[in-house]
């Protein structure tokens, strides 16, 4: 007769609470197959080309950090490396509104947030990344555009830069570009589709959530293509030797390469902790900007509509309203105070993840059967509707 | 807080030792002077957005990573900026904590603006009431005079702390405040706060740029527009039929200005770096005033220009200000600047130089004045001239002689056609 909330959680489908931790074991999986012991001396950040060997994408950026951050500052520096699949979105982006969540969960992808701007790109071990680090002064993203477009056409290929500073072959992109800026240095990362899985591509990079209206930085989208549509010749040991030679070129650099491997890194605390944080909820999801949710669905009982509110991840309230109901005129505005209550300051997208919170705590309001019945409706909806895997 | 040793030797028991003496004296001073912090107000540091990459003027500002009151190490992130695919970090440059947010997420900020205020050094409680105390004083003695009125206050006036005080002015201004009877306030007390348009603080740090960096000063005269405005009556109706212009006295002035530049060049030039150019062209602005703000669009290559081609260049600049369709290159460059305050009823007003150019020449209301002529009083429409020059480029003859000529071809119009 008493409507338990706690009951409800524990009798719901698997679609919250289980999918963030089986999420974070997978990264942790990577993490341990491409680690070795921490025996092994720690890299340097004294060169000017850097290939890592591993293919653990939290790893990459976080020795991309590093060396951004640690490396001279007047030194250019390059930095190659290739990821296991995942999904990368900017700094600034909603993740709910540029991902595929059902189709991640599915695939056991993990998708990461980047620290630099712009938009979100998929990366297998047919896509190669560059990054070049500049000092802040001399930097022109122009000009490192047209060093990777130089190494592209080294290939044999005929490409060019389009107006967002990204290369393409014909009407198709092969390459998409961010940058970040910080104190004296600057640098330009981007993507190089080799051999990539075009379809996975574009099943991940559709966002299934509607009616999401956000601040975060959109994407956009263009038709892509492989590099080896165009070359045979087009793979990542060329392609990594053609964009070092051009770096070599353009910057007069006669230094040896330095291959980093992951068990080198790891040793640097910086980047184990960097590693670490990528992978903390507060950075992956809790950068997102502010955006409205706003969803409708028709319950025997009358058609509801909700809108929440969200920024940083966090839920900061959700209004209901309902018509065609039968419950009567107090029904909503009770239905609504429940809510506030058991979602205001959630994370969006893991409802009932955060066991501290005091909505976890179970209600014992004297309500009626049908009310209690609605309002497990509305609550097995939301988690639905919103959960993020 | 006389010390125990002072008593004794007040009580002729102990020694008289003045080191001791010294040391309590200091004491009592640090003592006296720790009880307030008037000098950290004059510390704060207002740090600006910073430039980021080729050609971006704007940005927006996605999210504060410190909130008010955070301490922050020097080059730790503040805040992160983005703008096309690029990610700006903003940091400290010193350790300090955070005072003050001077935007808001999800604004515009352009490379300059004031981001935030922050306090450097190192971070103790007591250093925030006594501050918000001695700004109390000062505060509502600024407010009482603008009360009487609901003005529109700029945010920048606002955010710039009220000059310190010493703590001993401010007890007497205190109580002075206190004793005269309140009188009871009849009007309205409300305020209003407008953000400043990105258009408006262009113009005032241009103007302010202007006013430091020439040494400007400005010189009057009298034009006798009977001359003009006899020629305008007699020809305006034939220029409007023939070429479908309207004439106005702008390109009189204009074609004027411009032979009087050719006669006295260094009003036509500029100085860039330890040079001064000298140009054969005239580029004219001329100052139009459109809803958004004053704009001075540029009439190229006016020397060679008739007065219909100067009328017909005005107003289909006139025009395209008004629309809003100005493009950067319609307001670039420019050697020499008309501006018109007449039409709005002004007498004589200093017109203040559009950088980097040498001088300016302000228009005024034309009014009907006794003046005498030949021995006799007659009536005359009369309009003053101002002329503001850069004394670094211009000395007070030139400037002067400018003037005279230009006048001289206004009283007498068919001096320009002698004119070589």
């Amino acid at each position: 007769m008493y409507f338990c909330l706690q009951a409800t959680r524990r009798a719901a489908p698997a679609f919250g609470a289980n999918i963030f931790s089986r999420w974070t074991q997978r990264c942790q999986q990577i993490r341990r197959f491409s680690a070795e012991t921490s025996t092994a001396q720690a890299i340097d950040s004294d060169h000017e080309i850097y290939v890592s060997t591993s293919i653990n994408p939290y790893f990459n950026l976080s020795l991309e950090d590093w060396l951004f951050r640690h490396s001279p500052e007047t030194k250019p520096l390059l930095l190659i490396y290739r990821d296991a699949p995942c999904v990368v979105i900017g700094r600034n982006q909603n993740p709910w509104t540029e991902l595929n969540f059902p189709a991640l969960r599915a695939a056991n992808t993990p998708f990461l947030r980047r620290r630099s701007g712009g938009g979100a790109v998929y990366h297998d071990l047919g896509n190669t990344n560059f990054s070049i680090h500049l000092p802040r002064m001399s930097f022109d993203r122009h000009a490192t555009g047209r060093l990777v477009l130089r190494a592209v056409q080294s290939l044999g290929i005929d490409a060019h830069l389009n107006d967002r500073n990204d290369i393409c072959v014909g009407l198709e992109k092969v390459s998409g570009s961010a940058y970040k800026i910080v104190n004296k240095r600057a640098y330009h990362h981007g993507t190089m589709l080799l051999t990539t899985q075009l379809s996975a591509l574009g099943d991940f990079l559709r966002p299934q959530a509607k009616n999401i209206i956000t601040k975060g930085v959109a994407s956009v989208r263009s038709p892509v293509c492989n590099l080896q549509k165009y070359a045979a010749s087009a793979m990542h040991e060329t392609f990594t030797s053609a964009v070092v030679a051009e770096f070599r070129k353009e910057y007069g650099i006669t230094s040896e390469l330095c291959t980093a491997t992951e068990s080198q890194g790891t040793a640097v605390d910086y980047i184990q902790r960097g590693m670490d944080e990528l992978n903390t909820w507060e950075w992956a999801y809790g950068q997102t900007p502010s955006f409205t949710h706003t969803m409708a669905h028709a319950f025997p009982w009358g058609d509801v509509v909700a809108q929440i509110n969200s920024k940083h991840g966090l839920i900061l309230d959700v209004s209901l309203t309902a018509k065609n109901t039968r419950m009567g005129a107090t029904f909503i505005k009770d239905l609504n105070r429940q809510c506030q209550a058991l979602y205001t300051g959630q994370r969006y997208g893991h409802l009932r993840q955060n066991e501290a919170h005091p909505a976890a705590t179970p209600l014992t309001r004297n309500l009626g059967n049908e009310w209690t019945e609605a309002l497990r409706d509305v609550d097995e909806w939301l988690l639905r509707t919103t959960s993020a895997g | 807080m006389l010390s125990k040793h002072i008593i004794a030797v007040a009580r002729g028991r102990g020694v008289f030792r003045p080191q001791q003496l010294q040391n309590a004296a200091r004491l009592l001073n640090s003592a006296r002077v720790a009880q307030f912090h008037s000098t950290h107000l004059l510390q704060e540091e207002t740090v600006k957005v910073p430039q980021m990459a080729d050609s971006i003027s704007e940005g927006t500002l996605k999210s504060w990573t410190k909130q008010v009151g955070d301490t922050v190490a020097a080059d730790e992130e503040v805040a992160s900026i983005e703008t096309d695919k690029i990610d700006v970090s903003v940091t400290s440059p010193k350790s300090g904590t955070i005072v003050k947010l001077l935007a808001n997420e999800e604004d515009t900020v352009t490379p300059g603006q004031d981001l935030f205020v922050l306090e450097p050094g190192e971070v103790s409680a007591s250093s925030s009431p006594p501050p918000p105390k001695e700004e109390t004083p000062a505060a509502p003695k600024e407010e009482a005079p603008k009360s009487k009125e609901p003005e529109a206050q700029p945010v920048k006036a606002a955010s710039k702390p009220p000059p310190p005080a010493p703590k001993k002015e401010s007890a007497p201004k205190e109580t002075k405040e206190s004793t005269p009877a309140p009188k009871p306030v009849t009007g309205s007390r409300n305020e209003t706060r407008v953000k400043m348009n990105r258009m408006r603080l262009r113009i005032a740090e241009r103007l302010k740029q202007s006013q430091n960096a020439a040494a400007s000063l400005t010189t009057f005269n009298e034009i006798d527009m009977s001359a003009l405005i006899e020629m305008r009556k007699k020809y305006k109706g034939a220029v409007l039929d023939e070429h479908g212009v309207k004439l106005g006295f702008m390109s009189f002035f204009a074609r004027a200005s411009a032979l009087a530049l050719k006669e006295i060049p260094a009003a036509n030039a500029s100085i860039e770096g330890e040079e001064i150019v000298y140009r054969d062209f005239v580029d004219l602005s001329v100052a139009v005033a459109t809803p958004k703000g004053l704009v001075t669009p540029v009439v190229r290559n006016a020397e060679a220009m008739g007065l219909i081609e100067i009328e017909r260049e005005i107003a289909a600049l006139g025009a395209k200000a008004r629309a809003g369709k100005l493009g950067l290159e319609d307001m670039a460059g420019g050697t020499f600047t008309i501006s018109n305050g007449g039409v709005f009823g002004s007498l004589y007003g200093t017109p203040i130089i559009n950088l980097p150019q040498a001088a300016v020449l302000g228009m005024h209301a034309i009014n009907e004045r006794p003046v005498a002529l030949n021995g006799q009083v007659v009536i005359r429409p009369i309009m003053v001239v101002a002329l503001t020059y850069d004394h670094r480029l211009l000395d007070g003859r030139e400037a002067v002689t400018f003037l005279v000529k230009v006048k001289q071809y206004l009283e007498d119009p068919a001096k320009m056609l002698l004119a070589a």
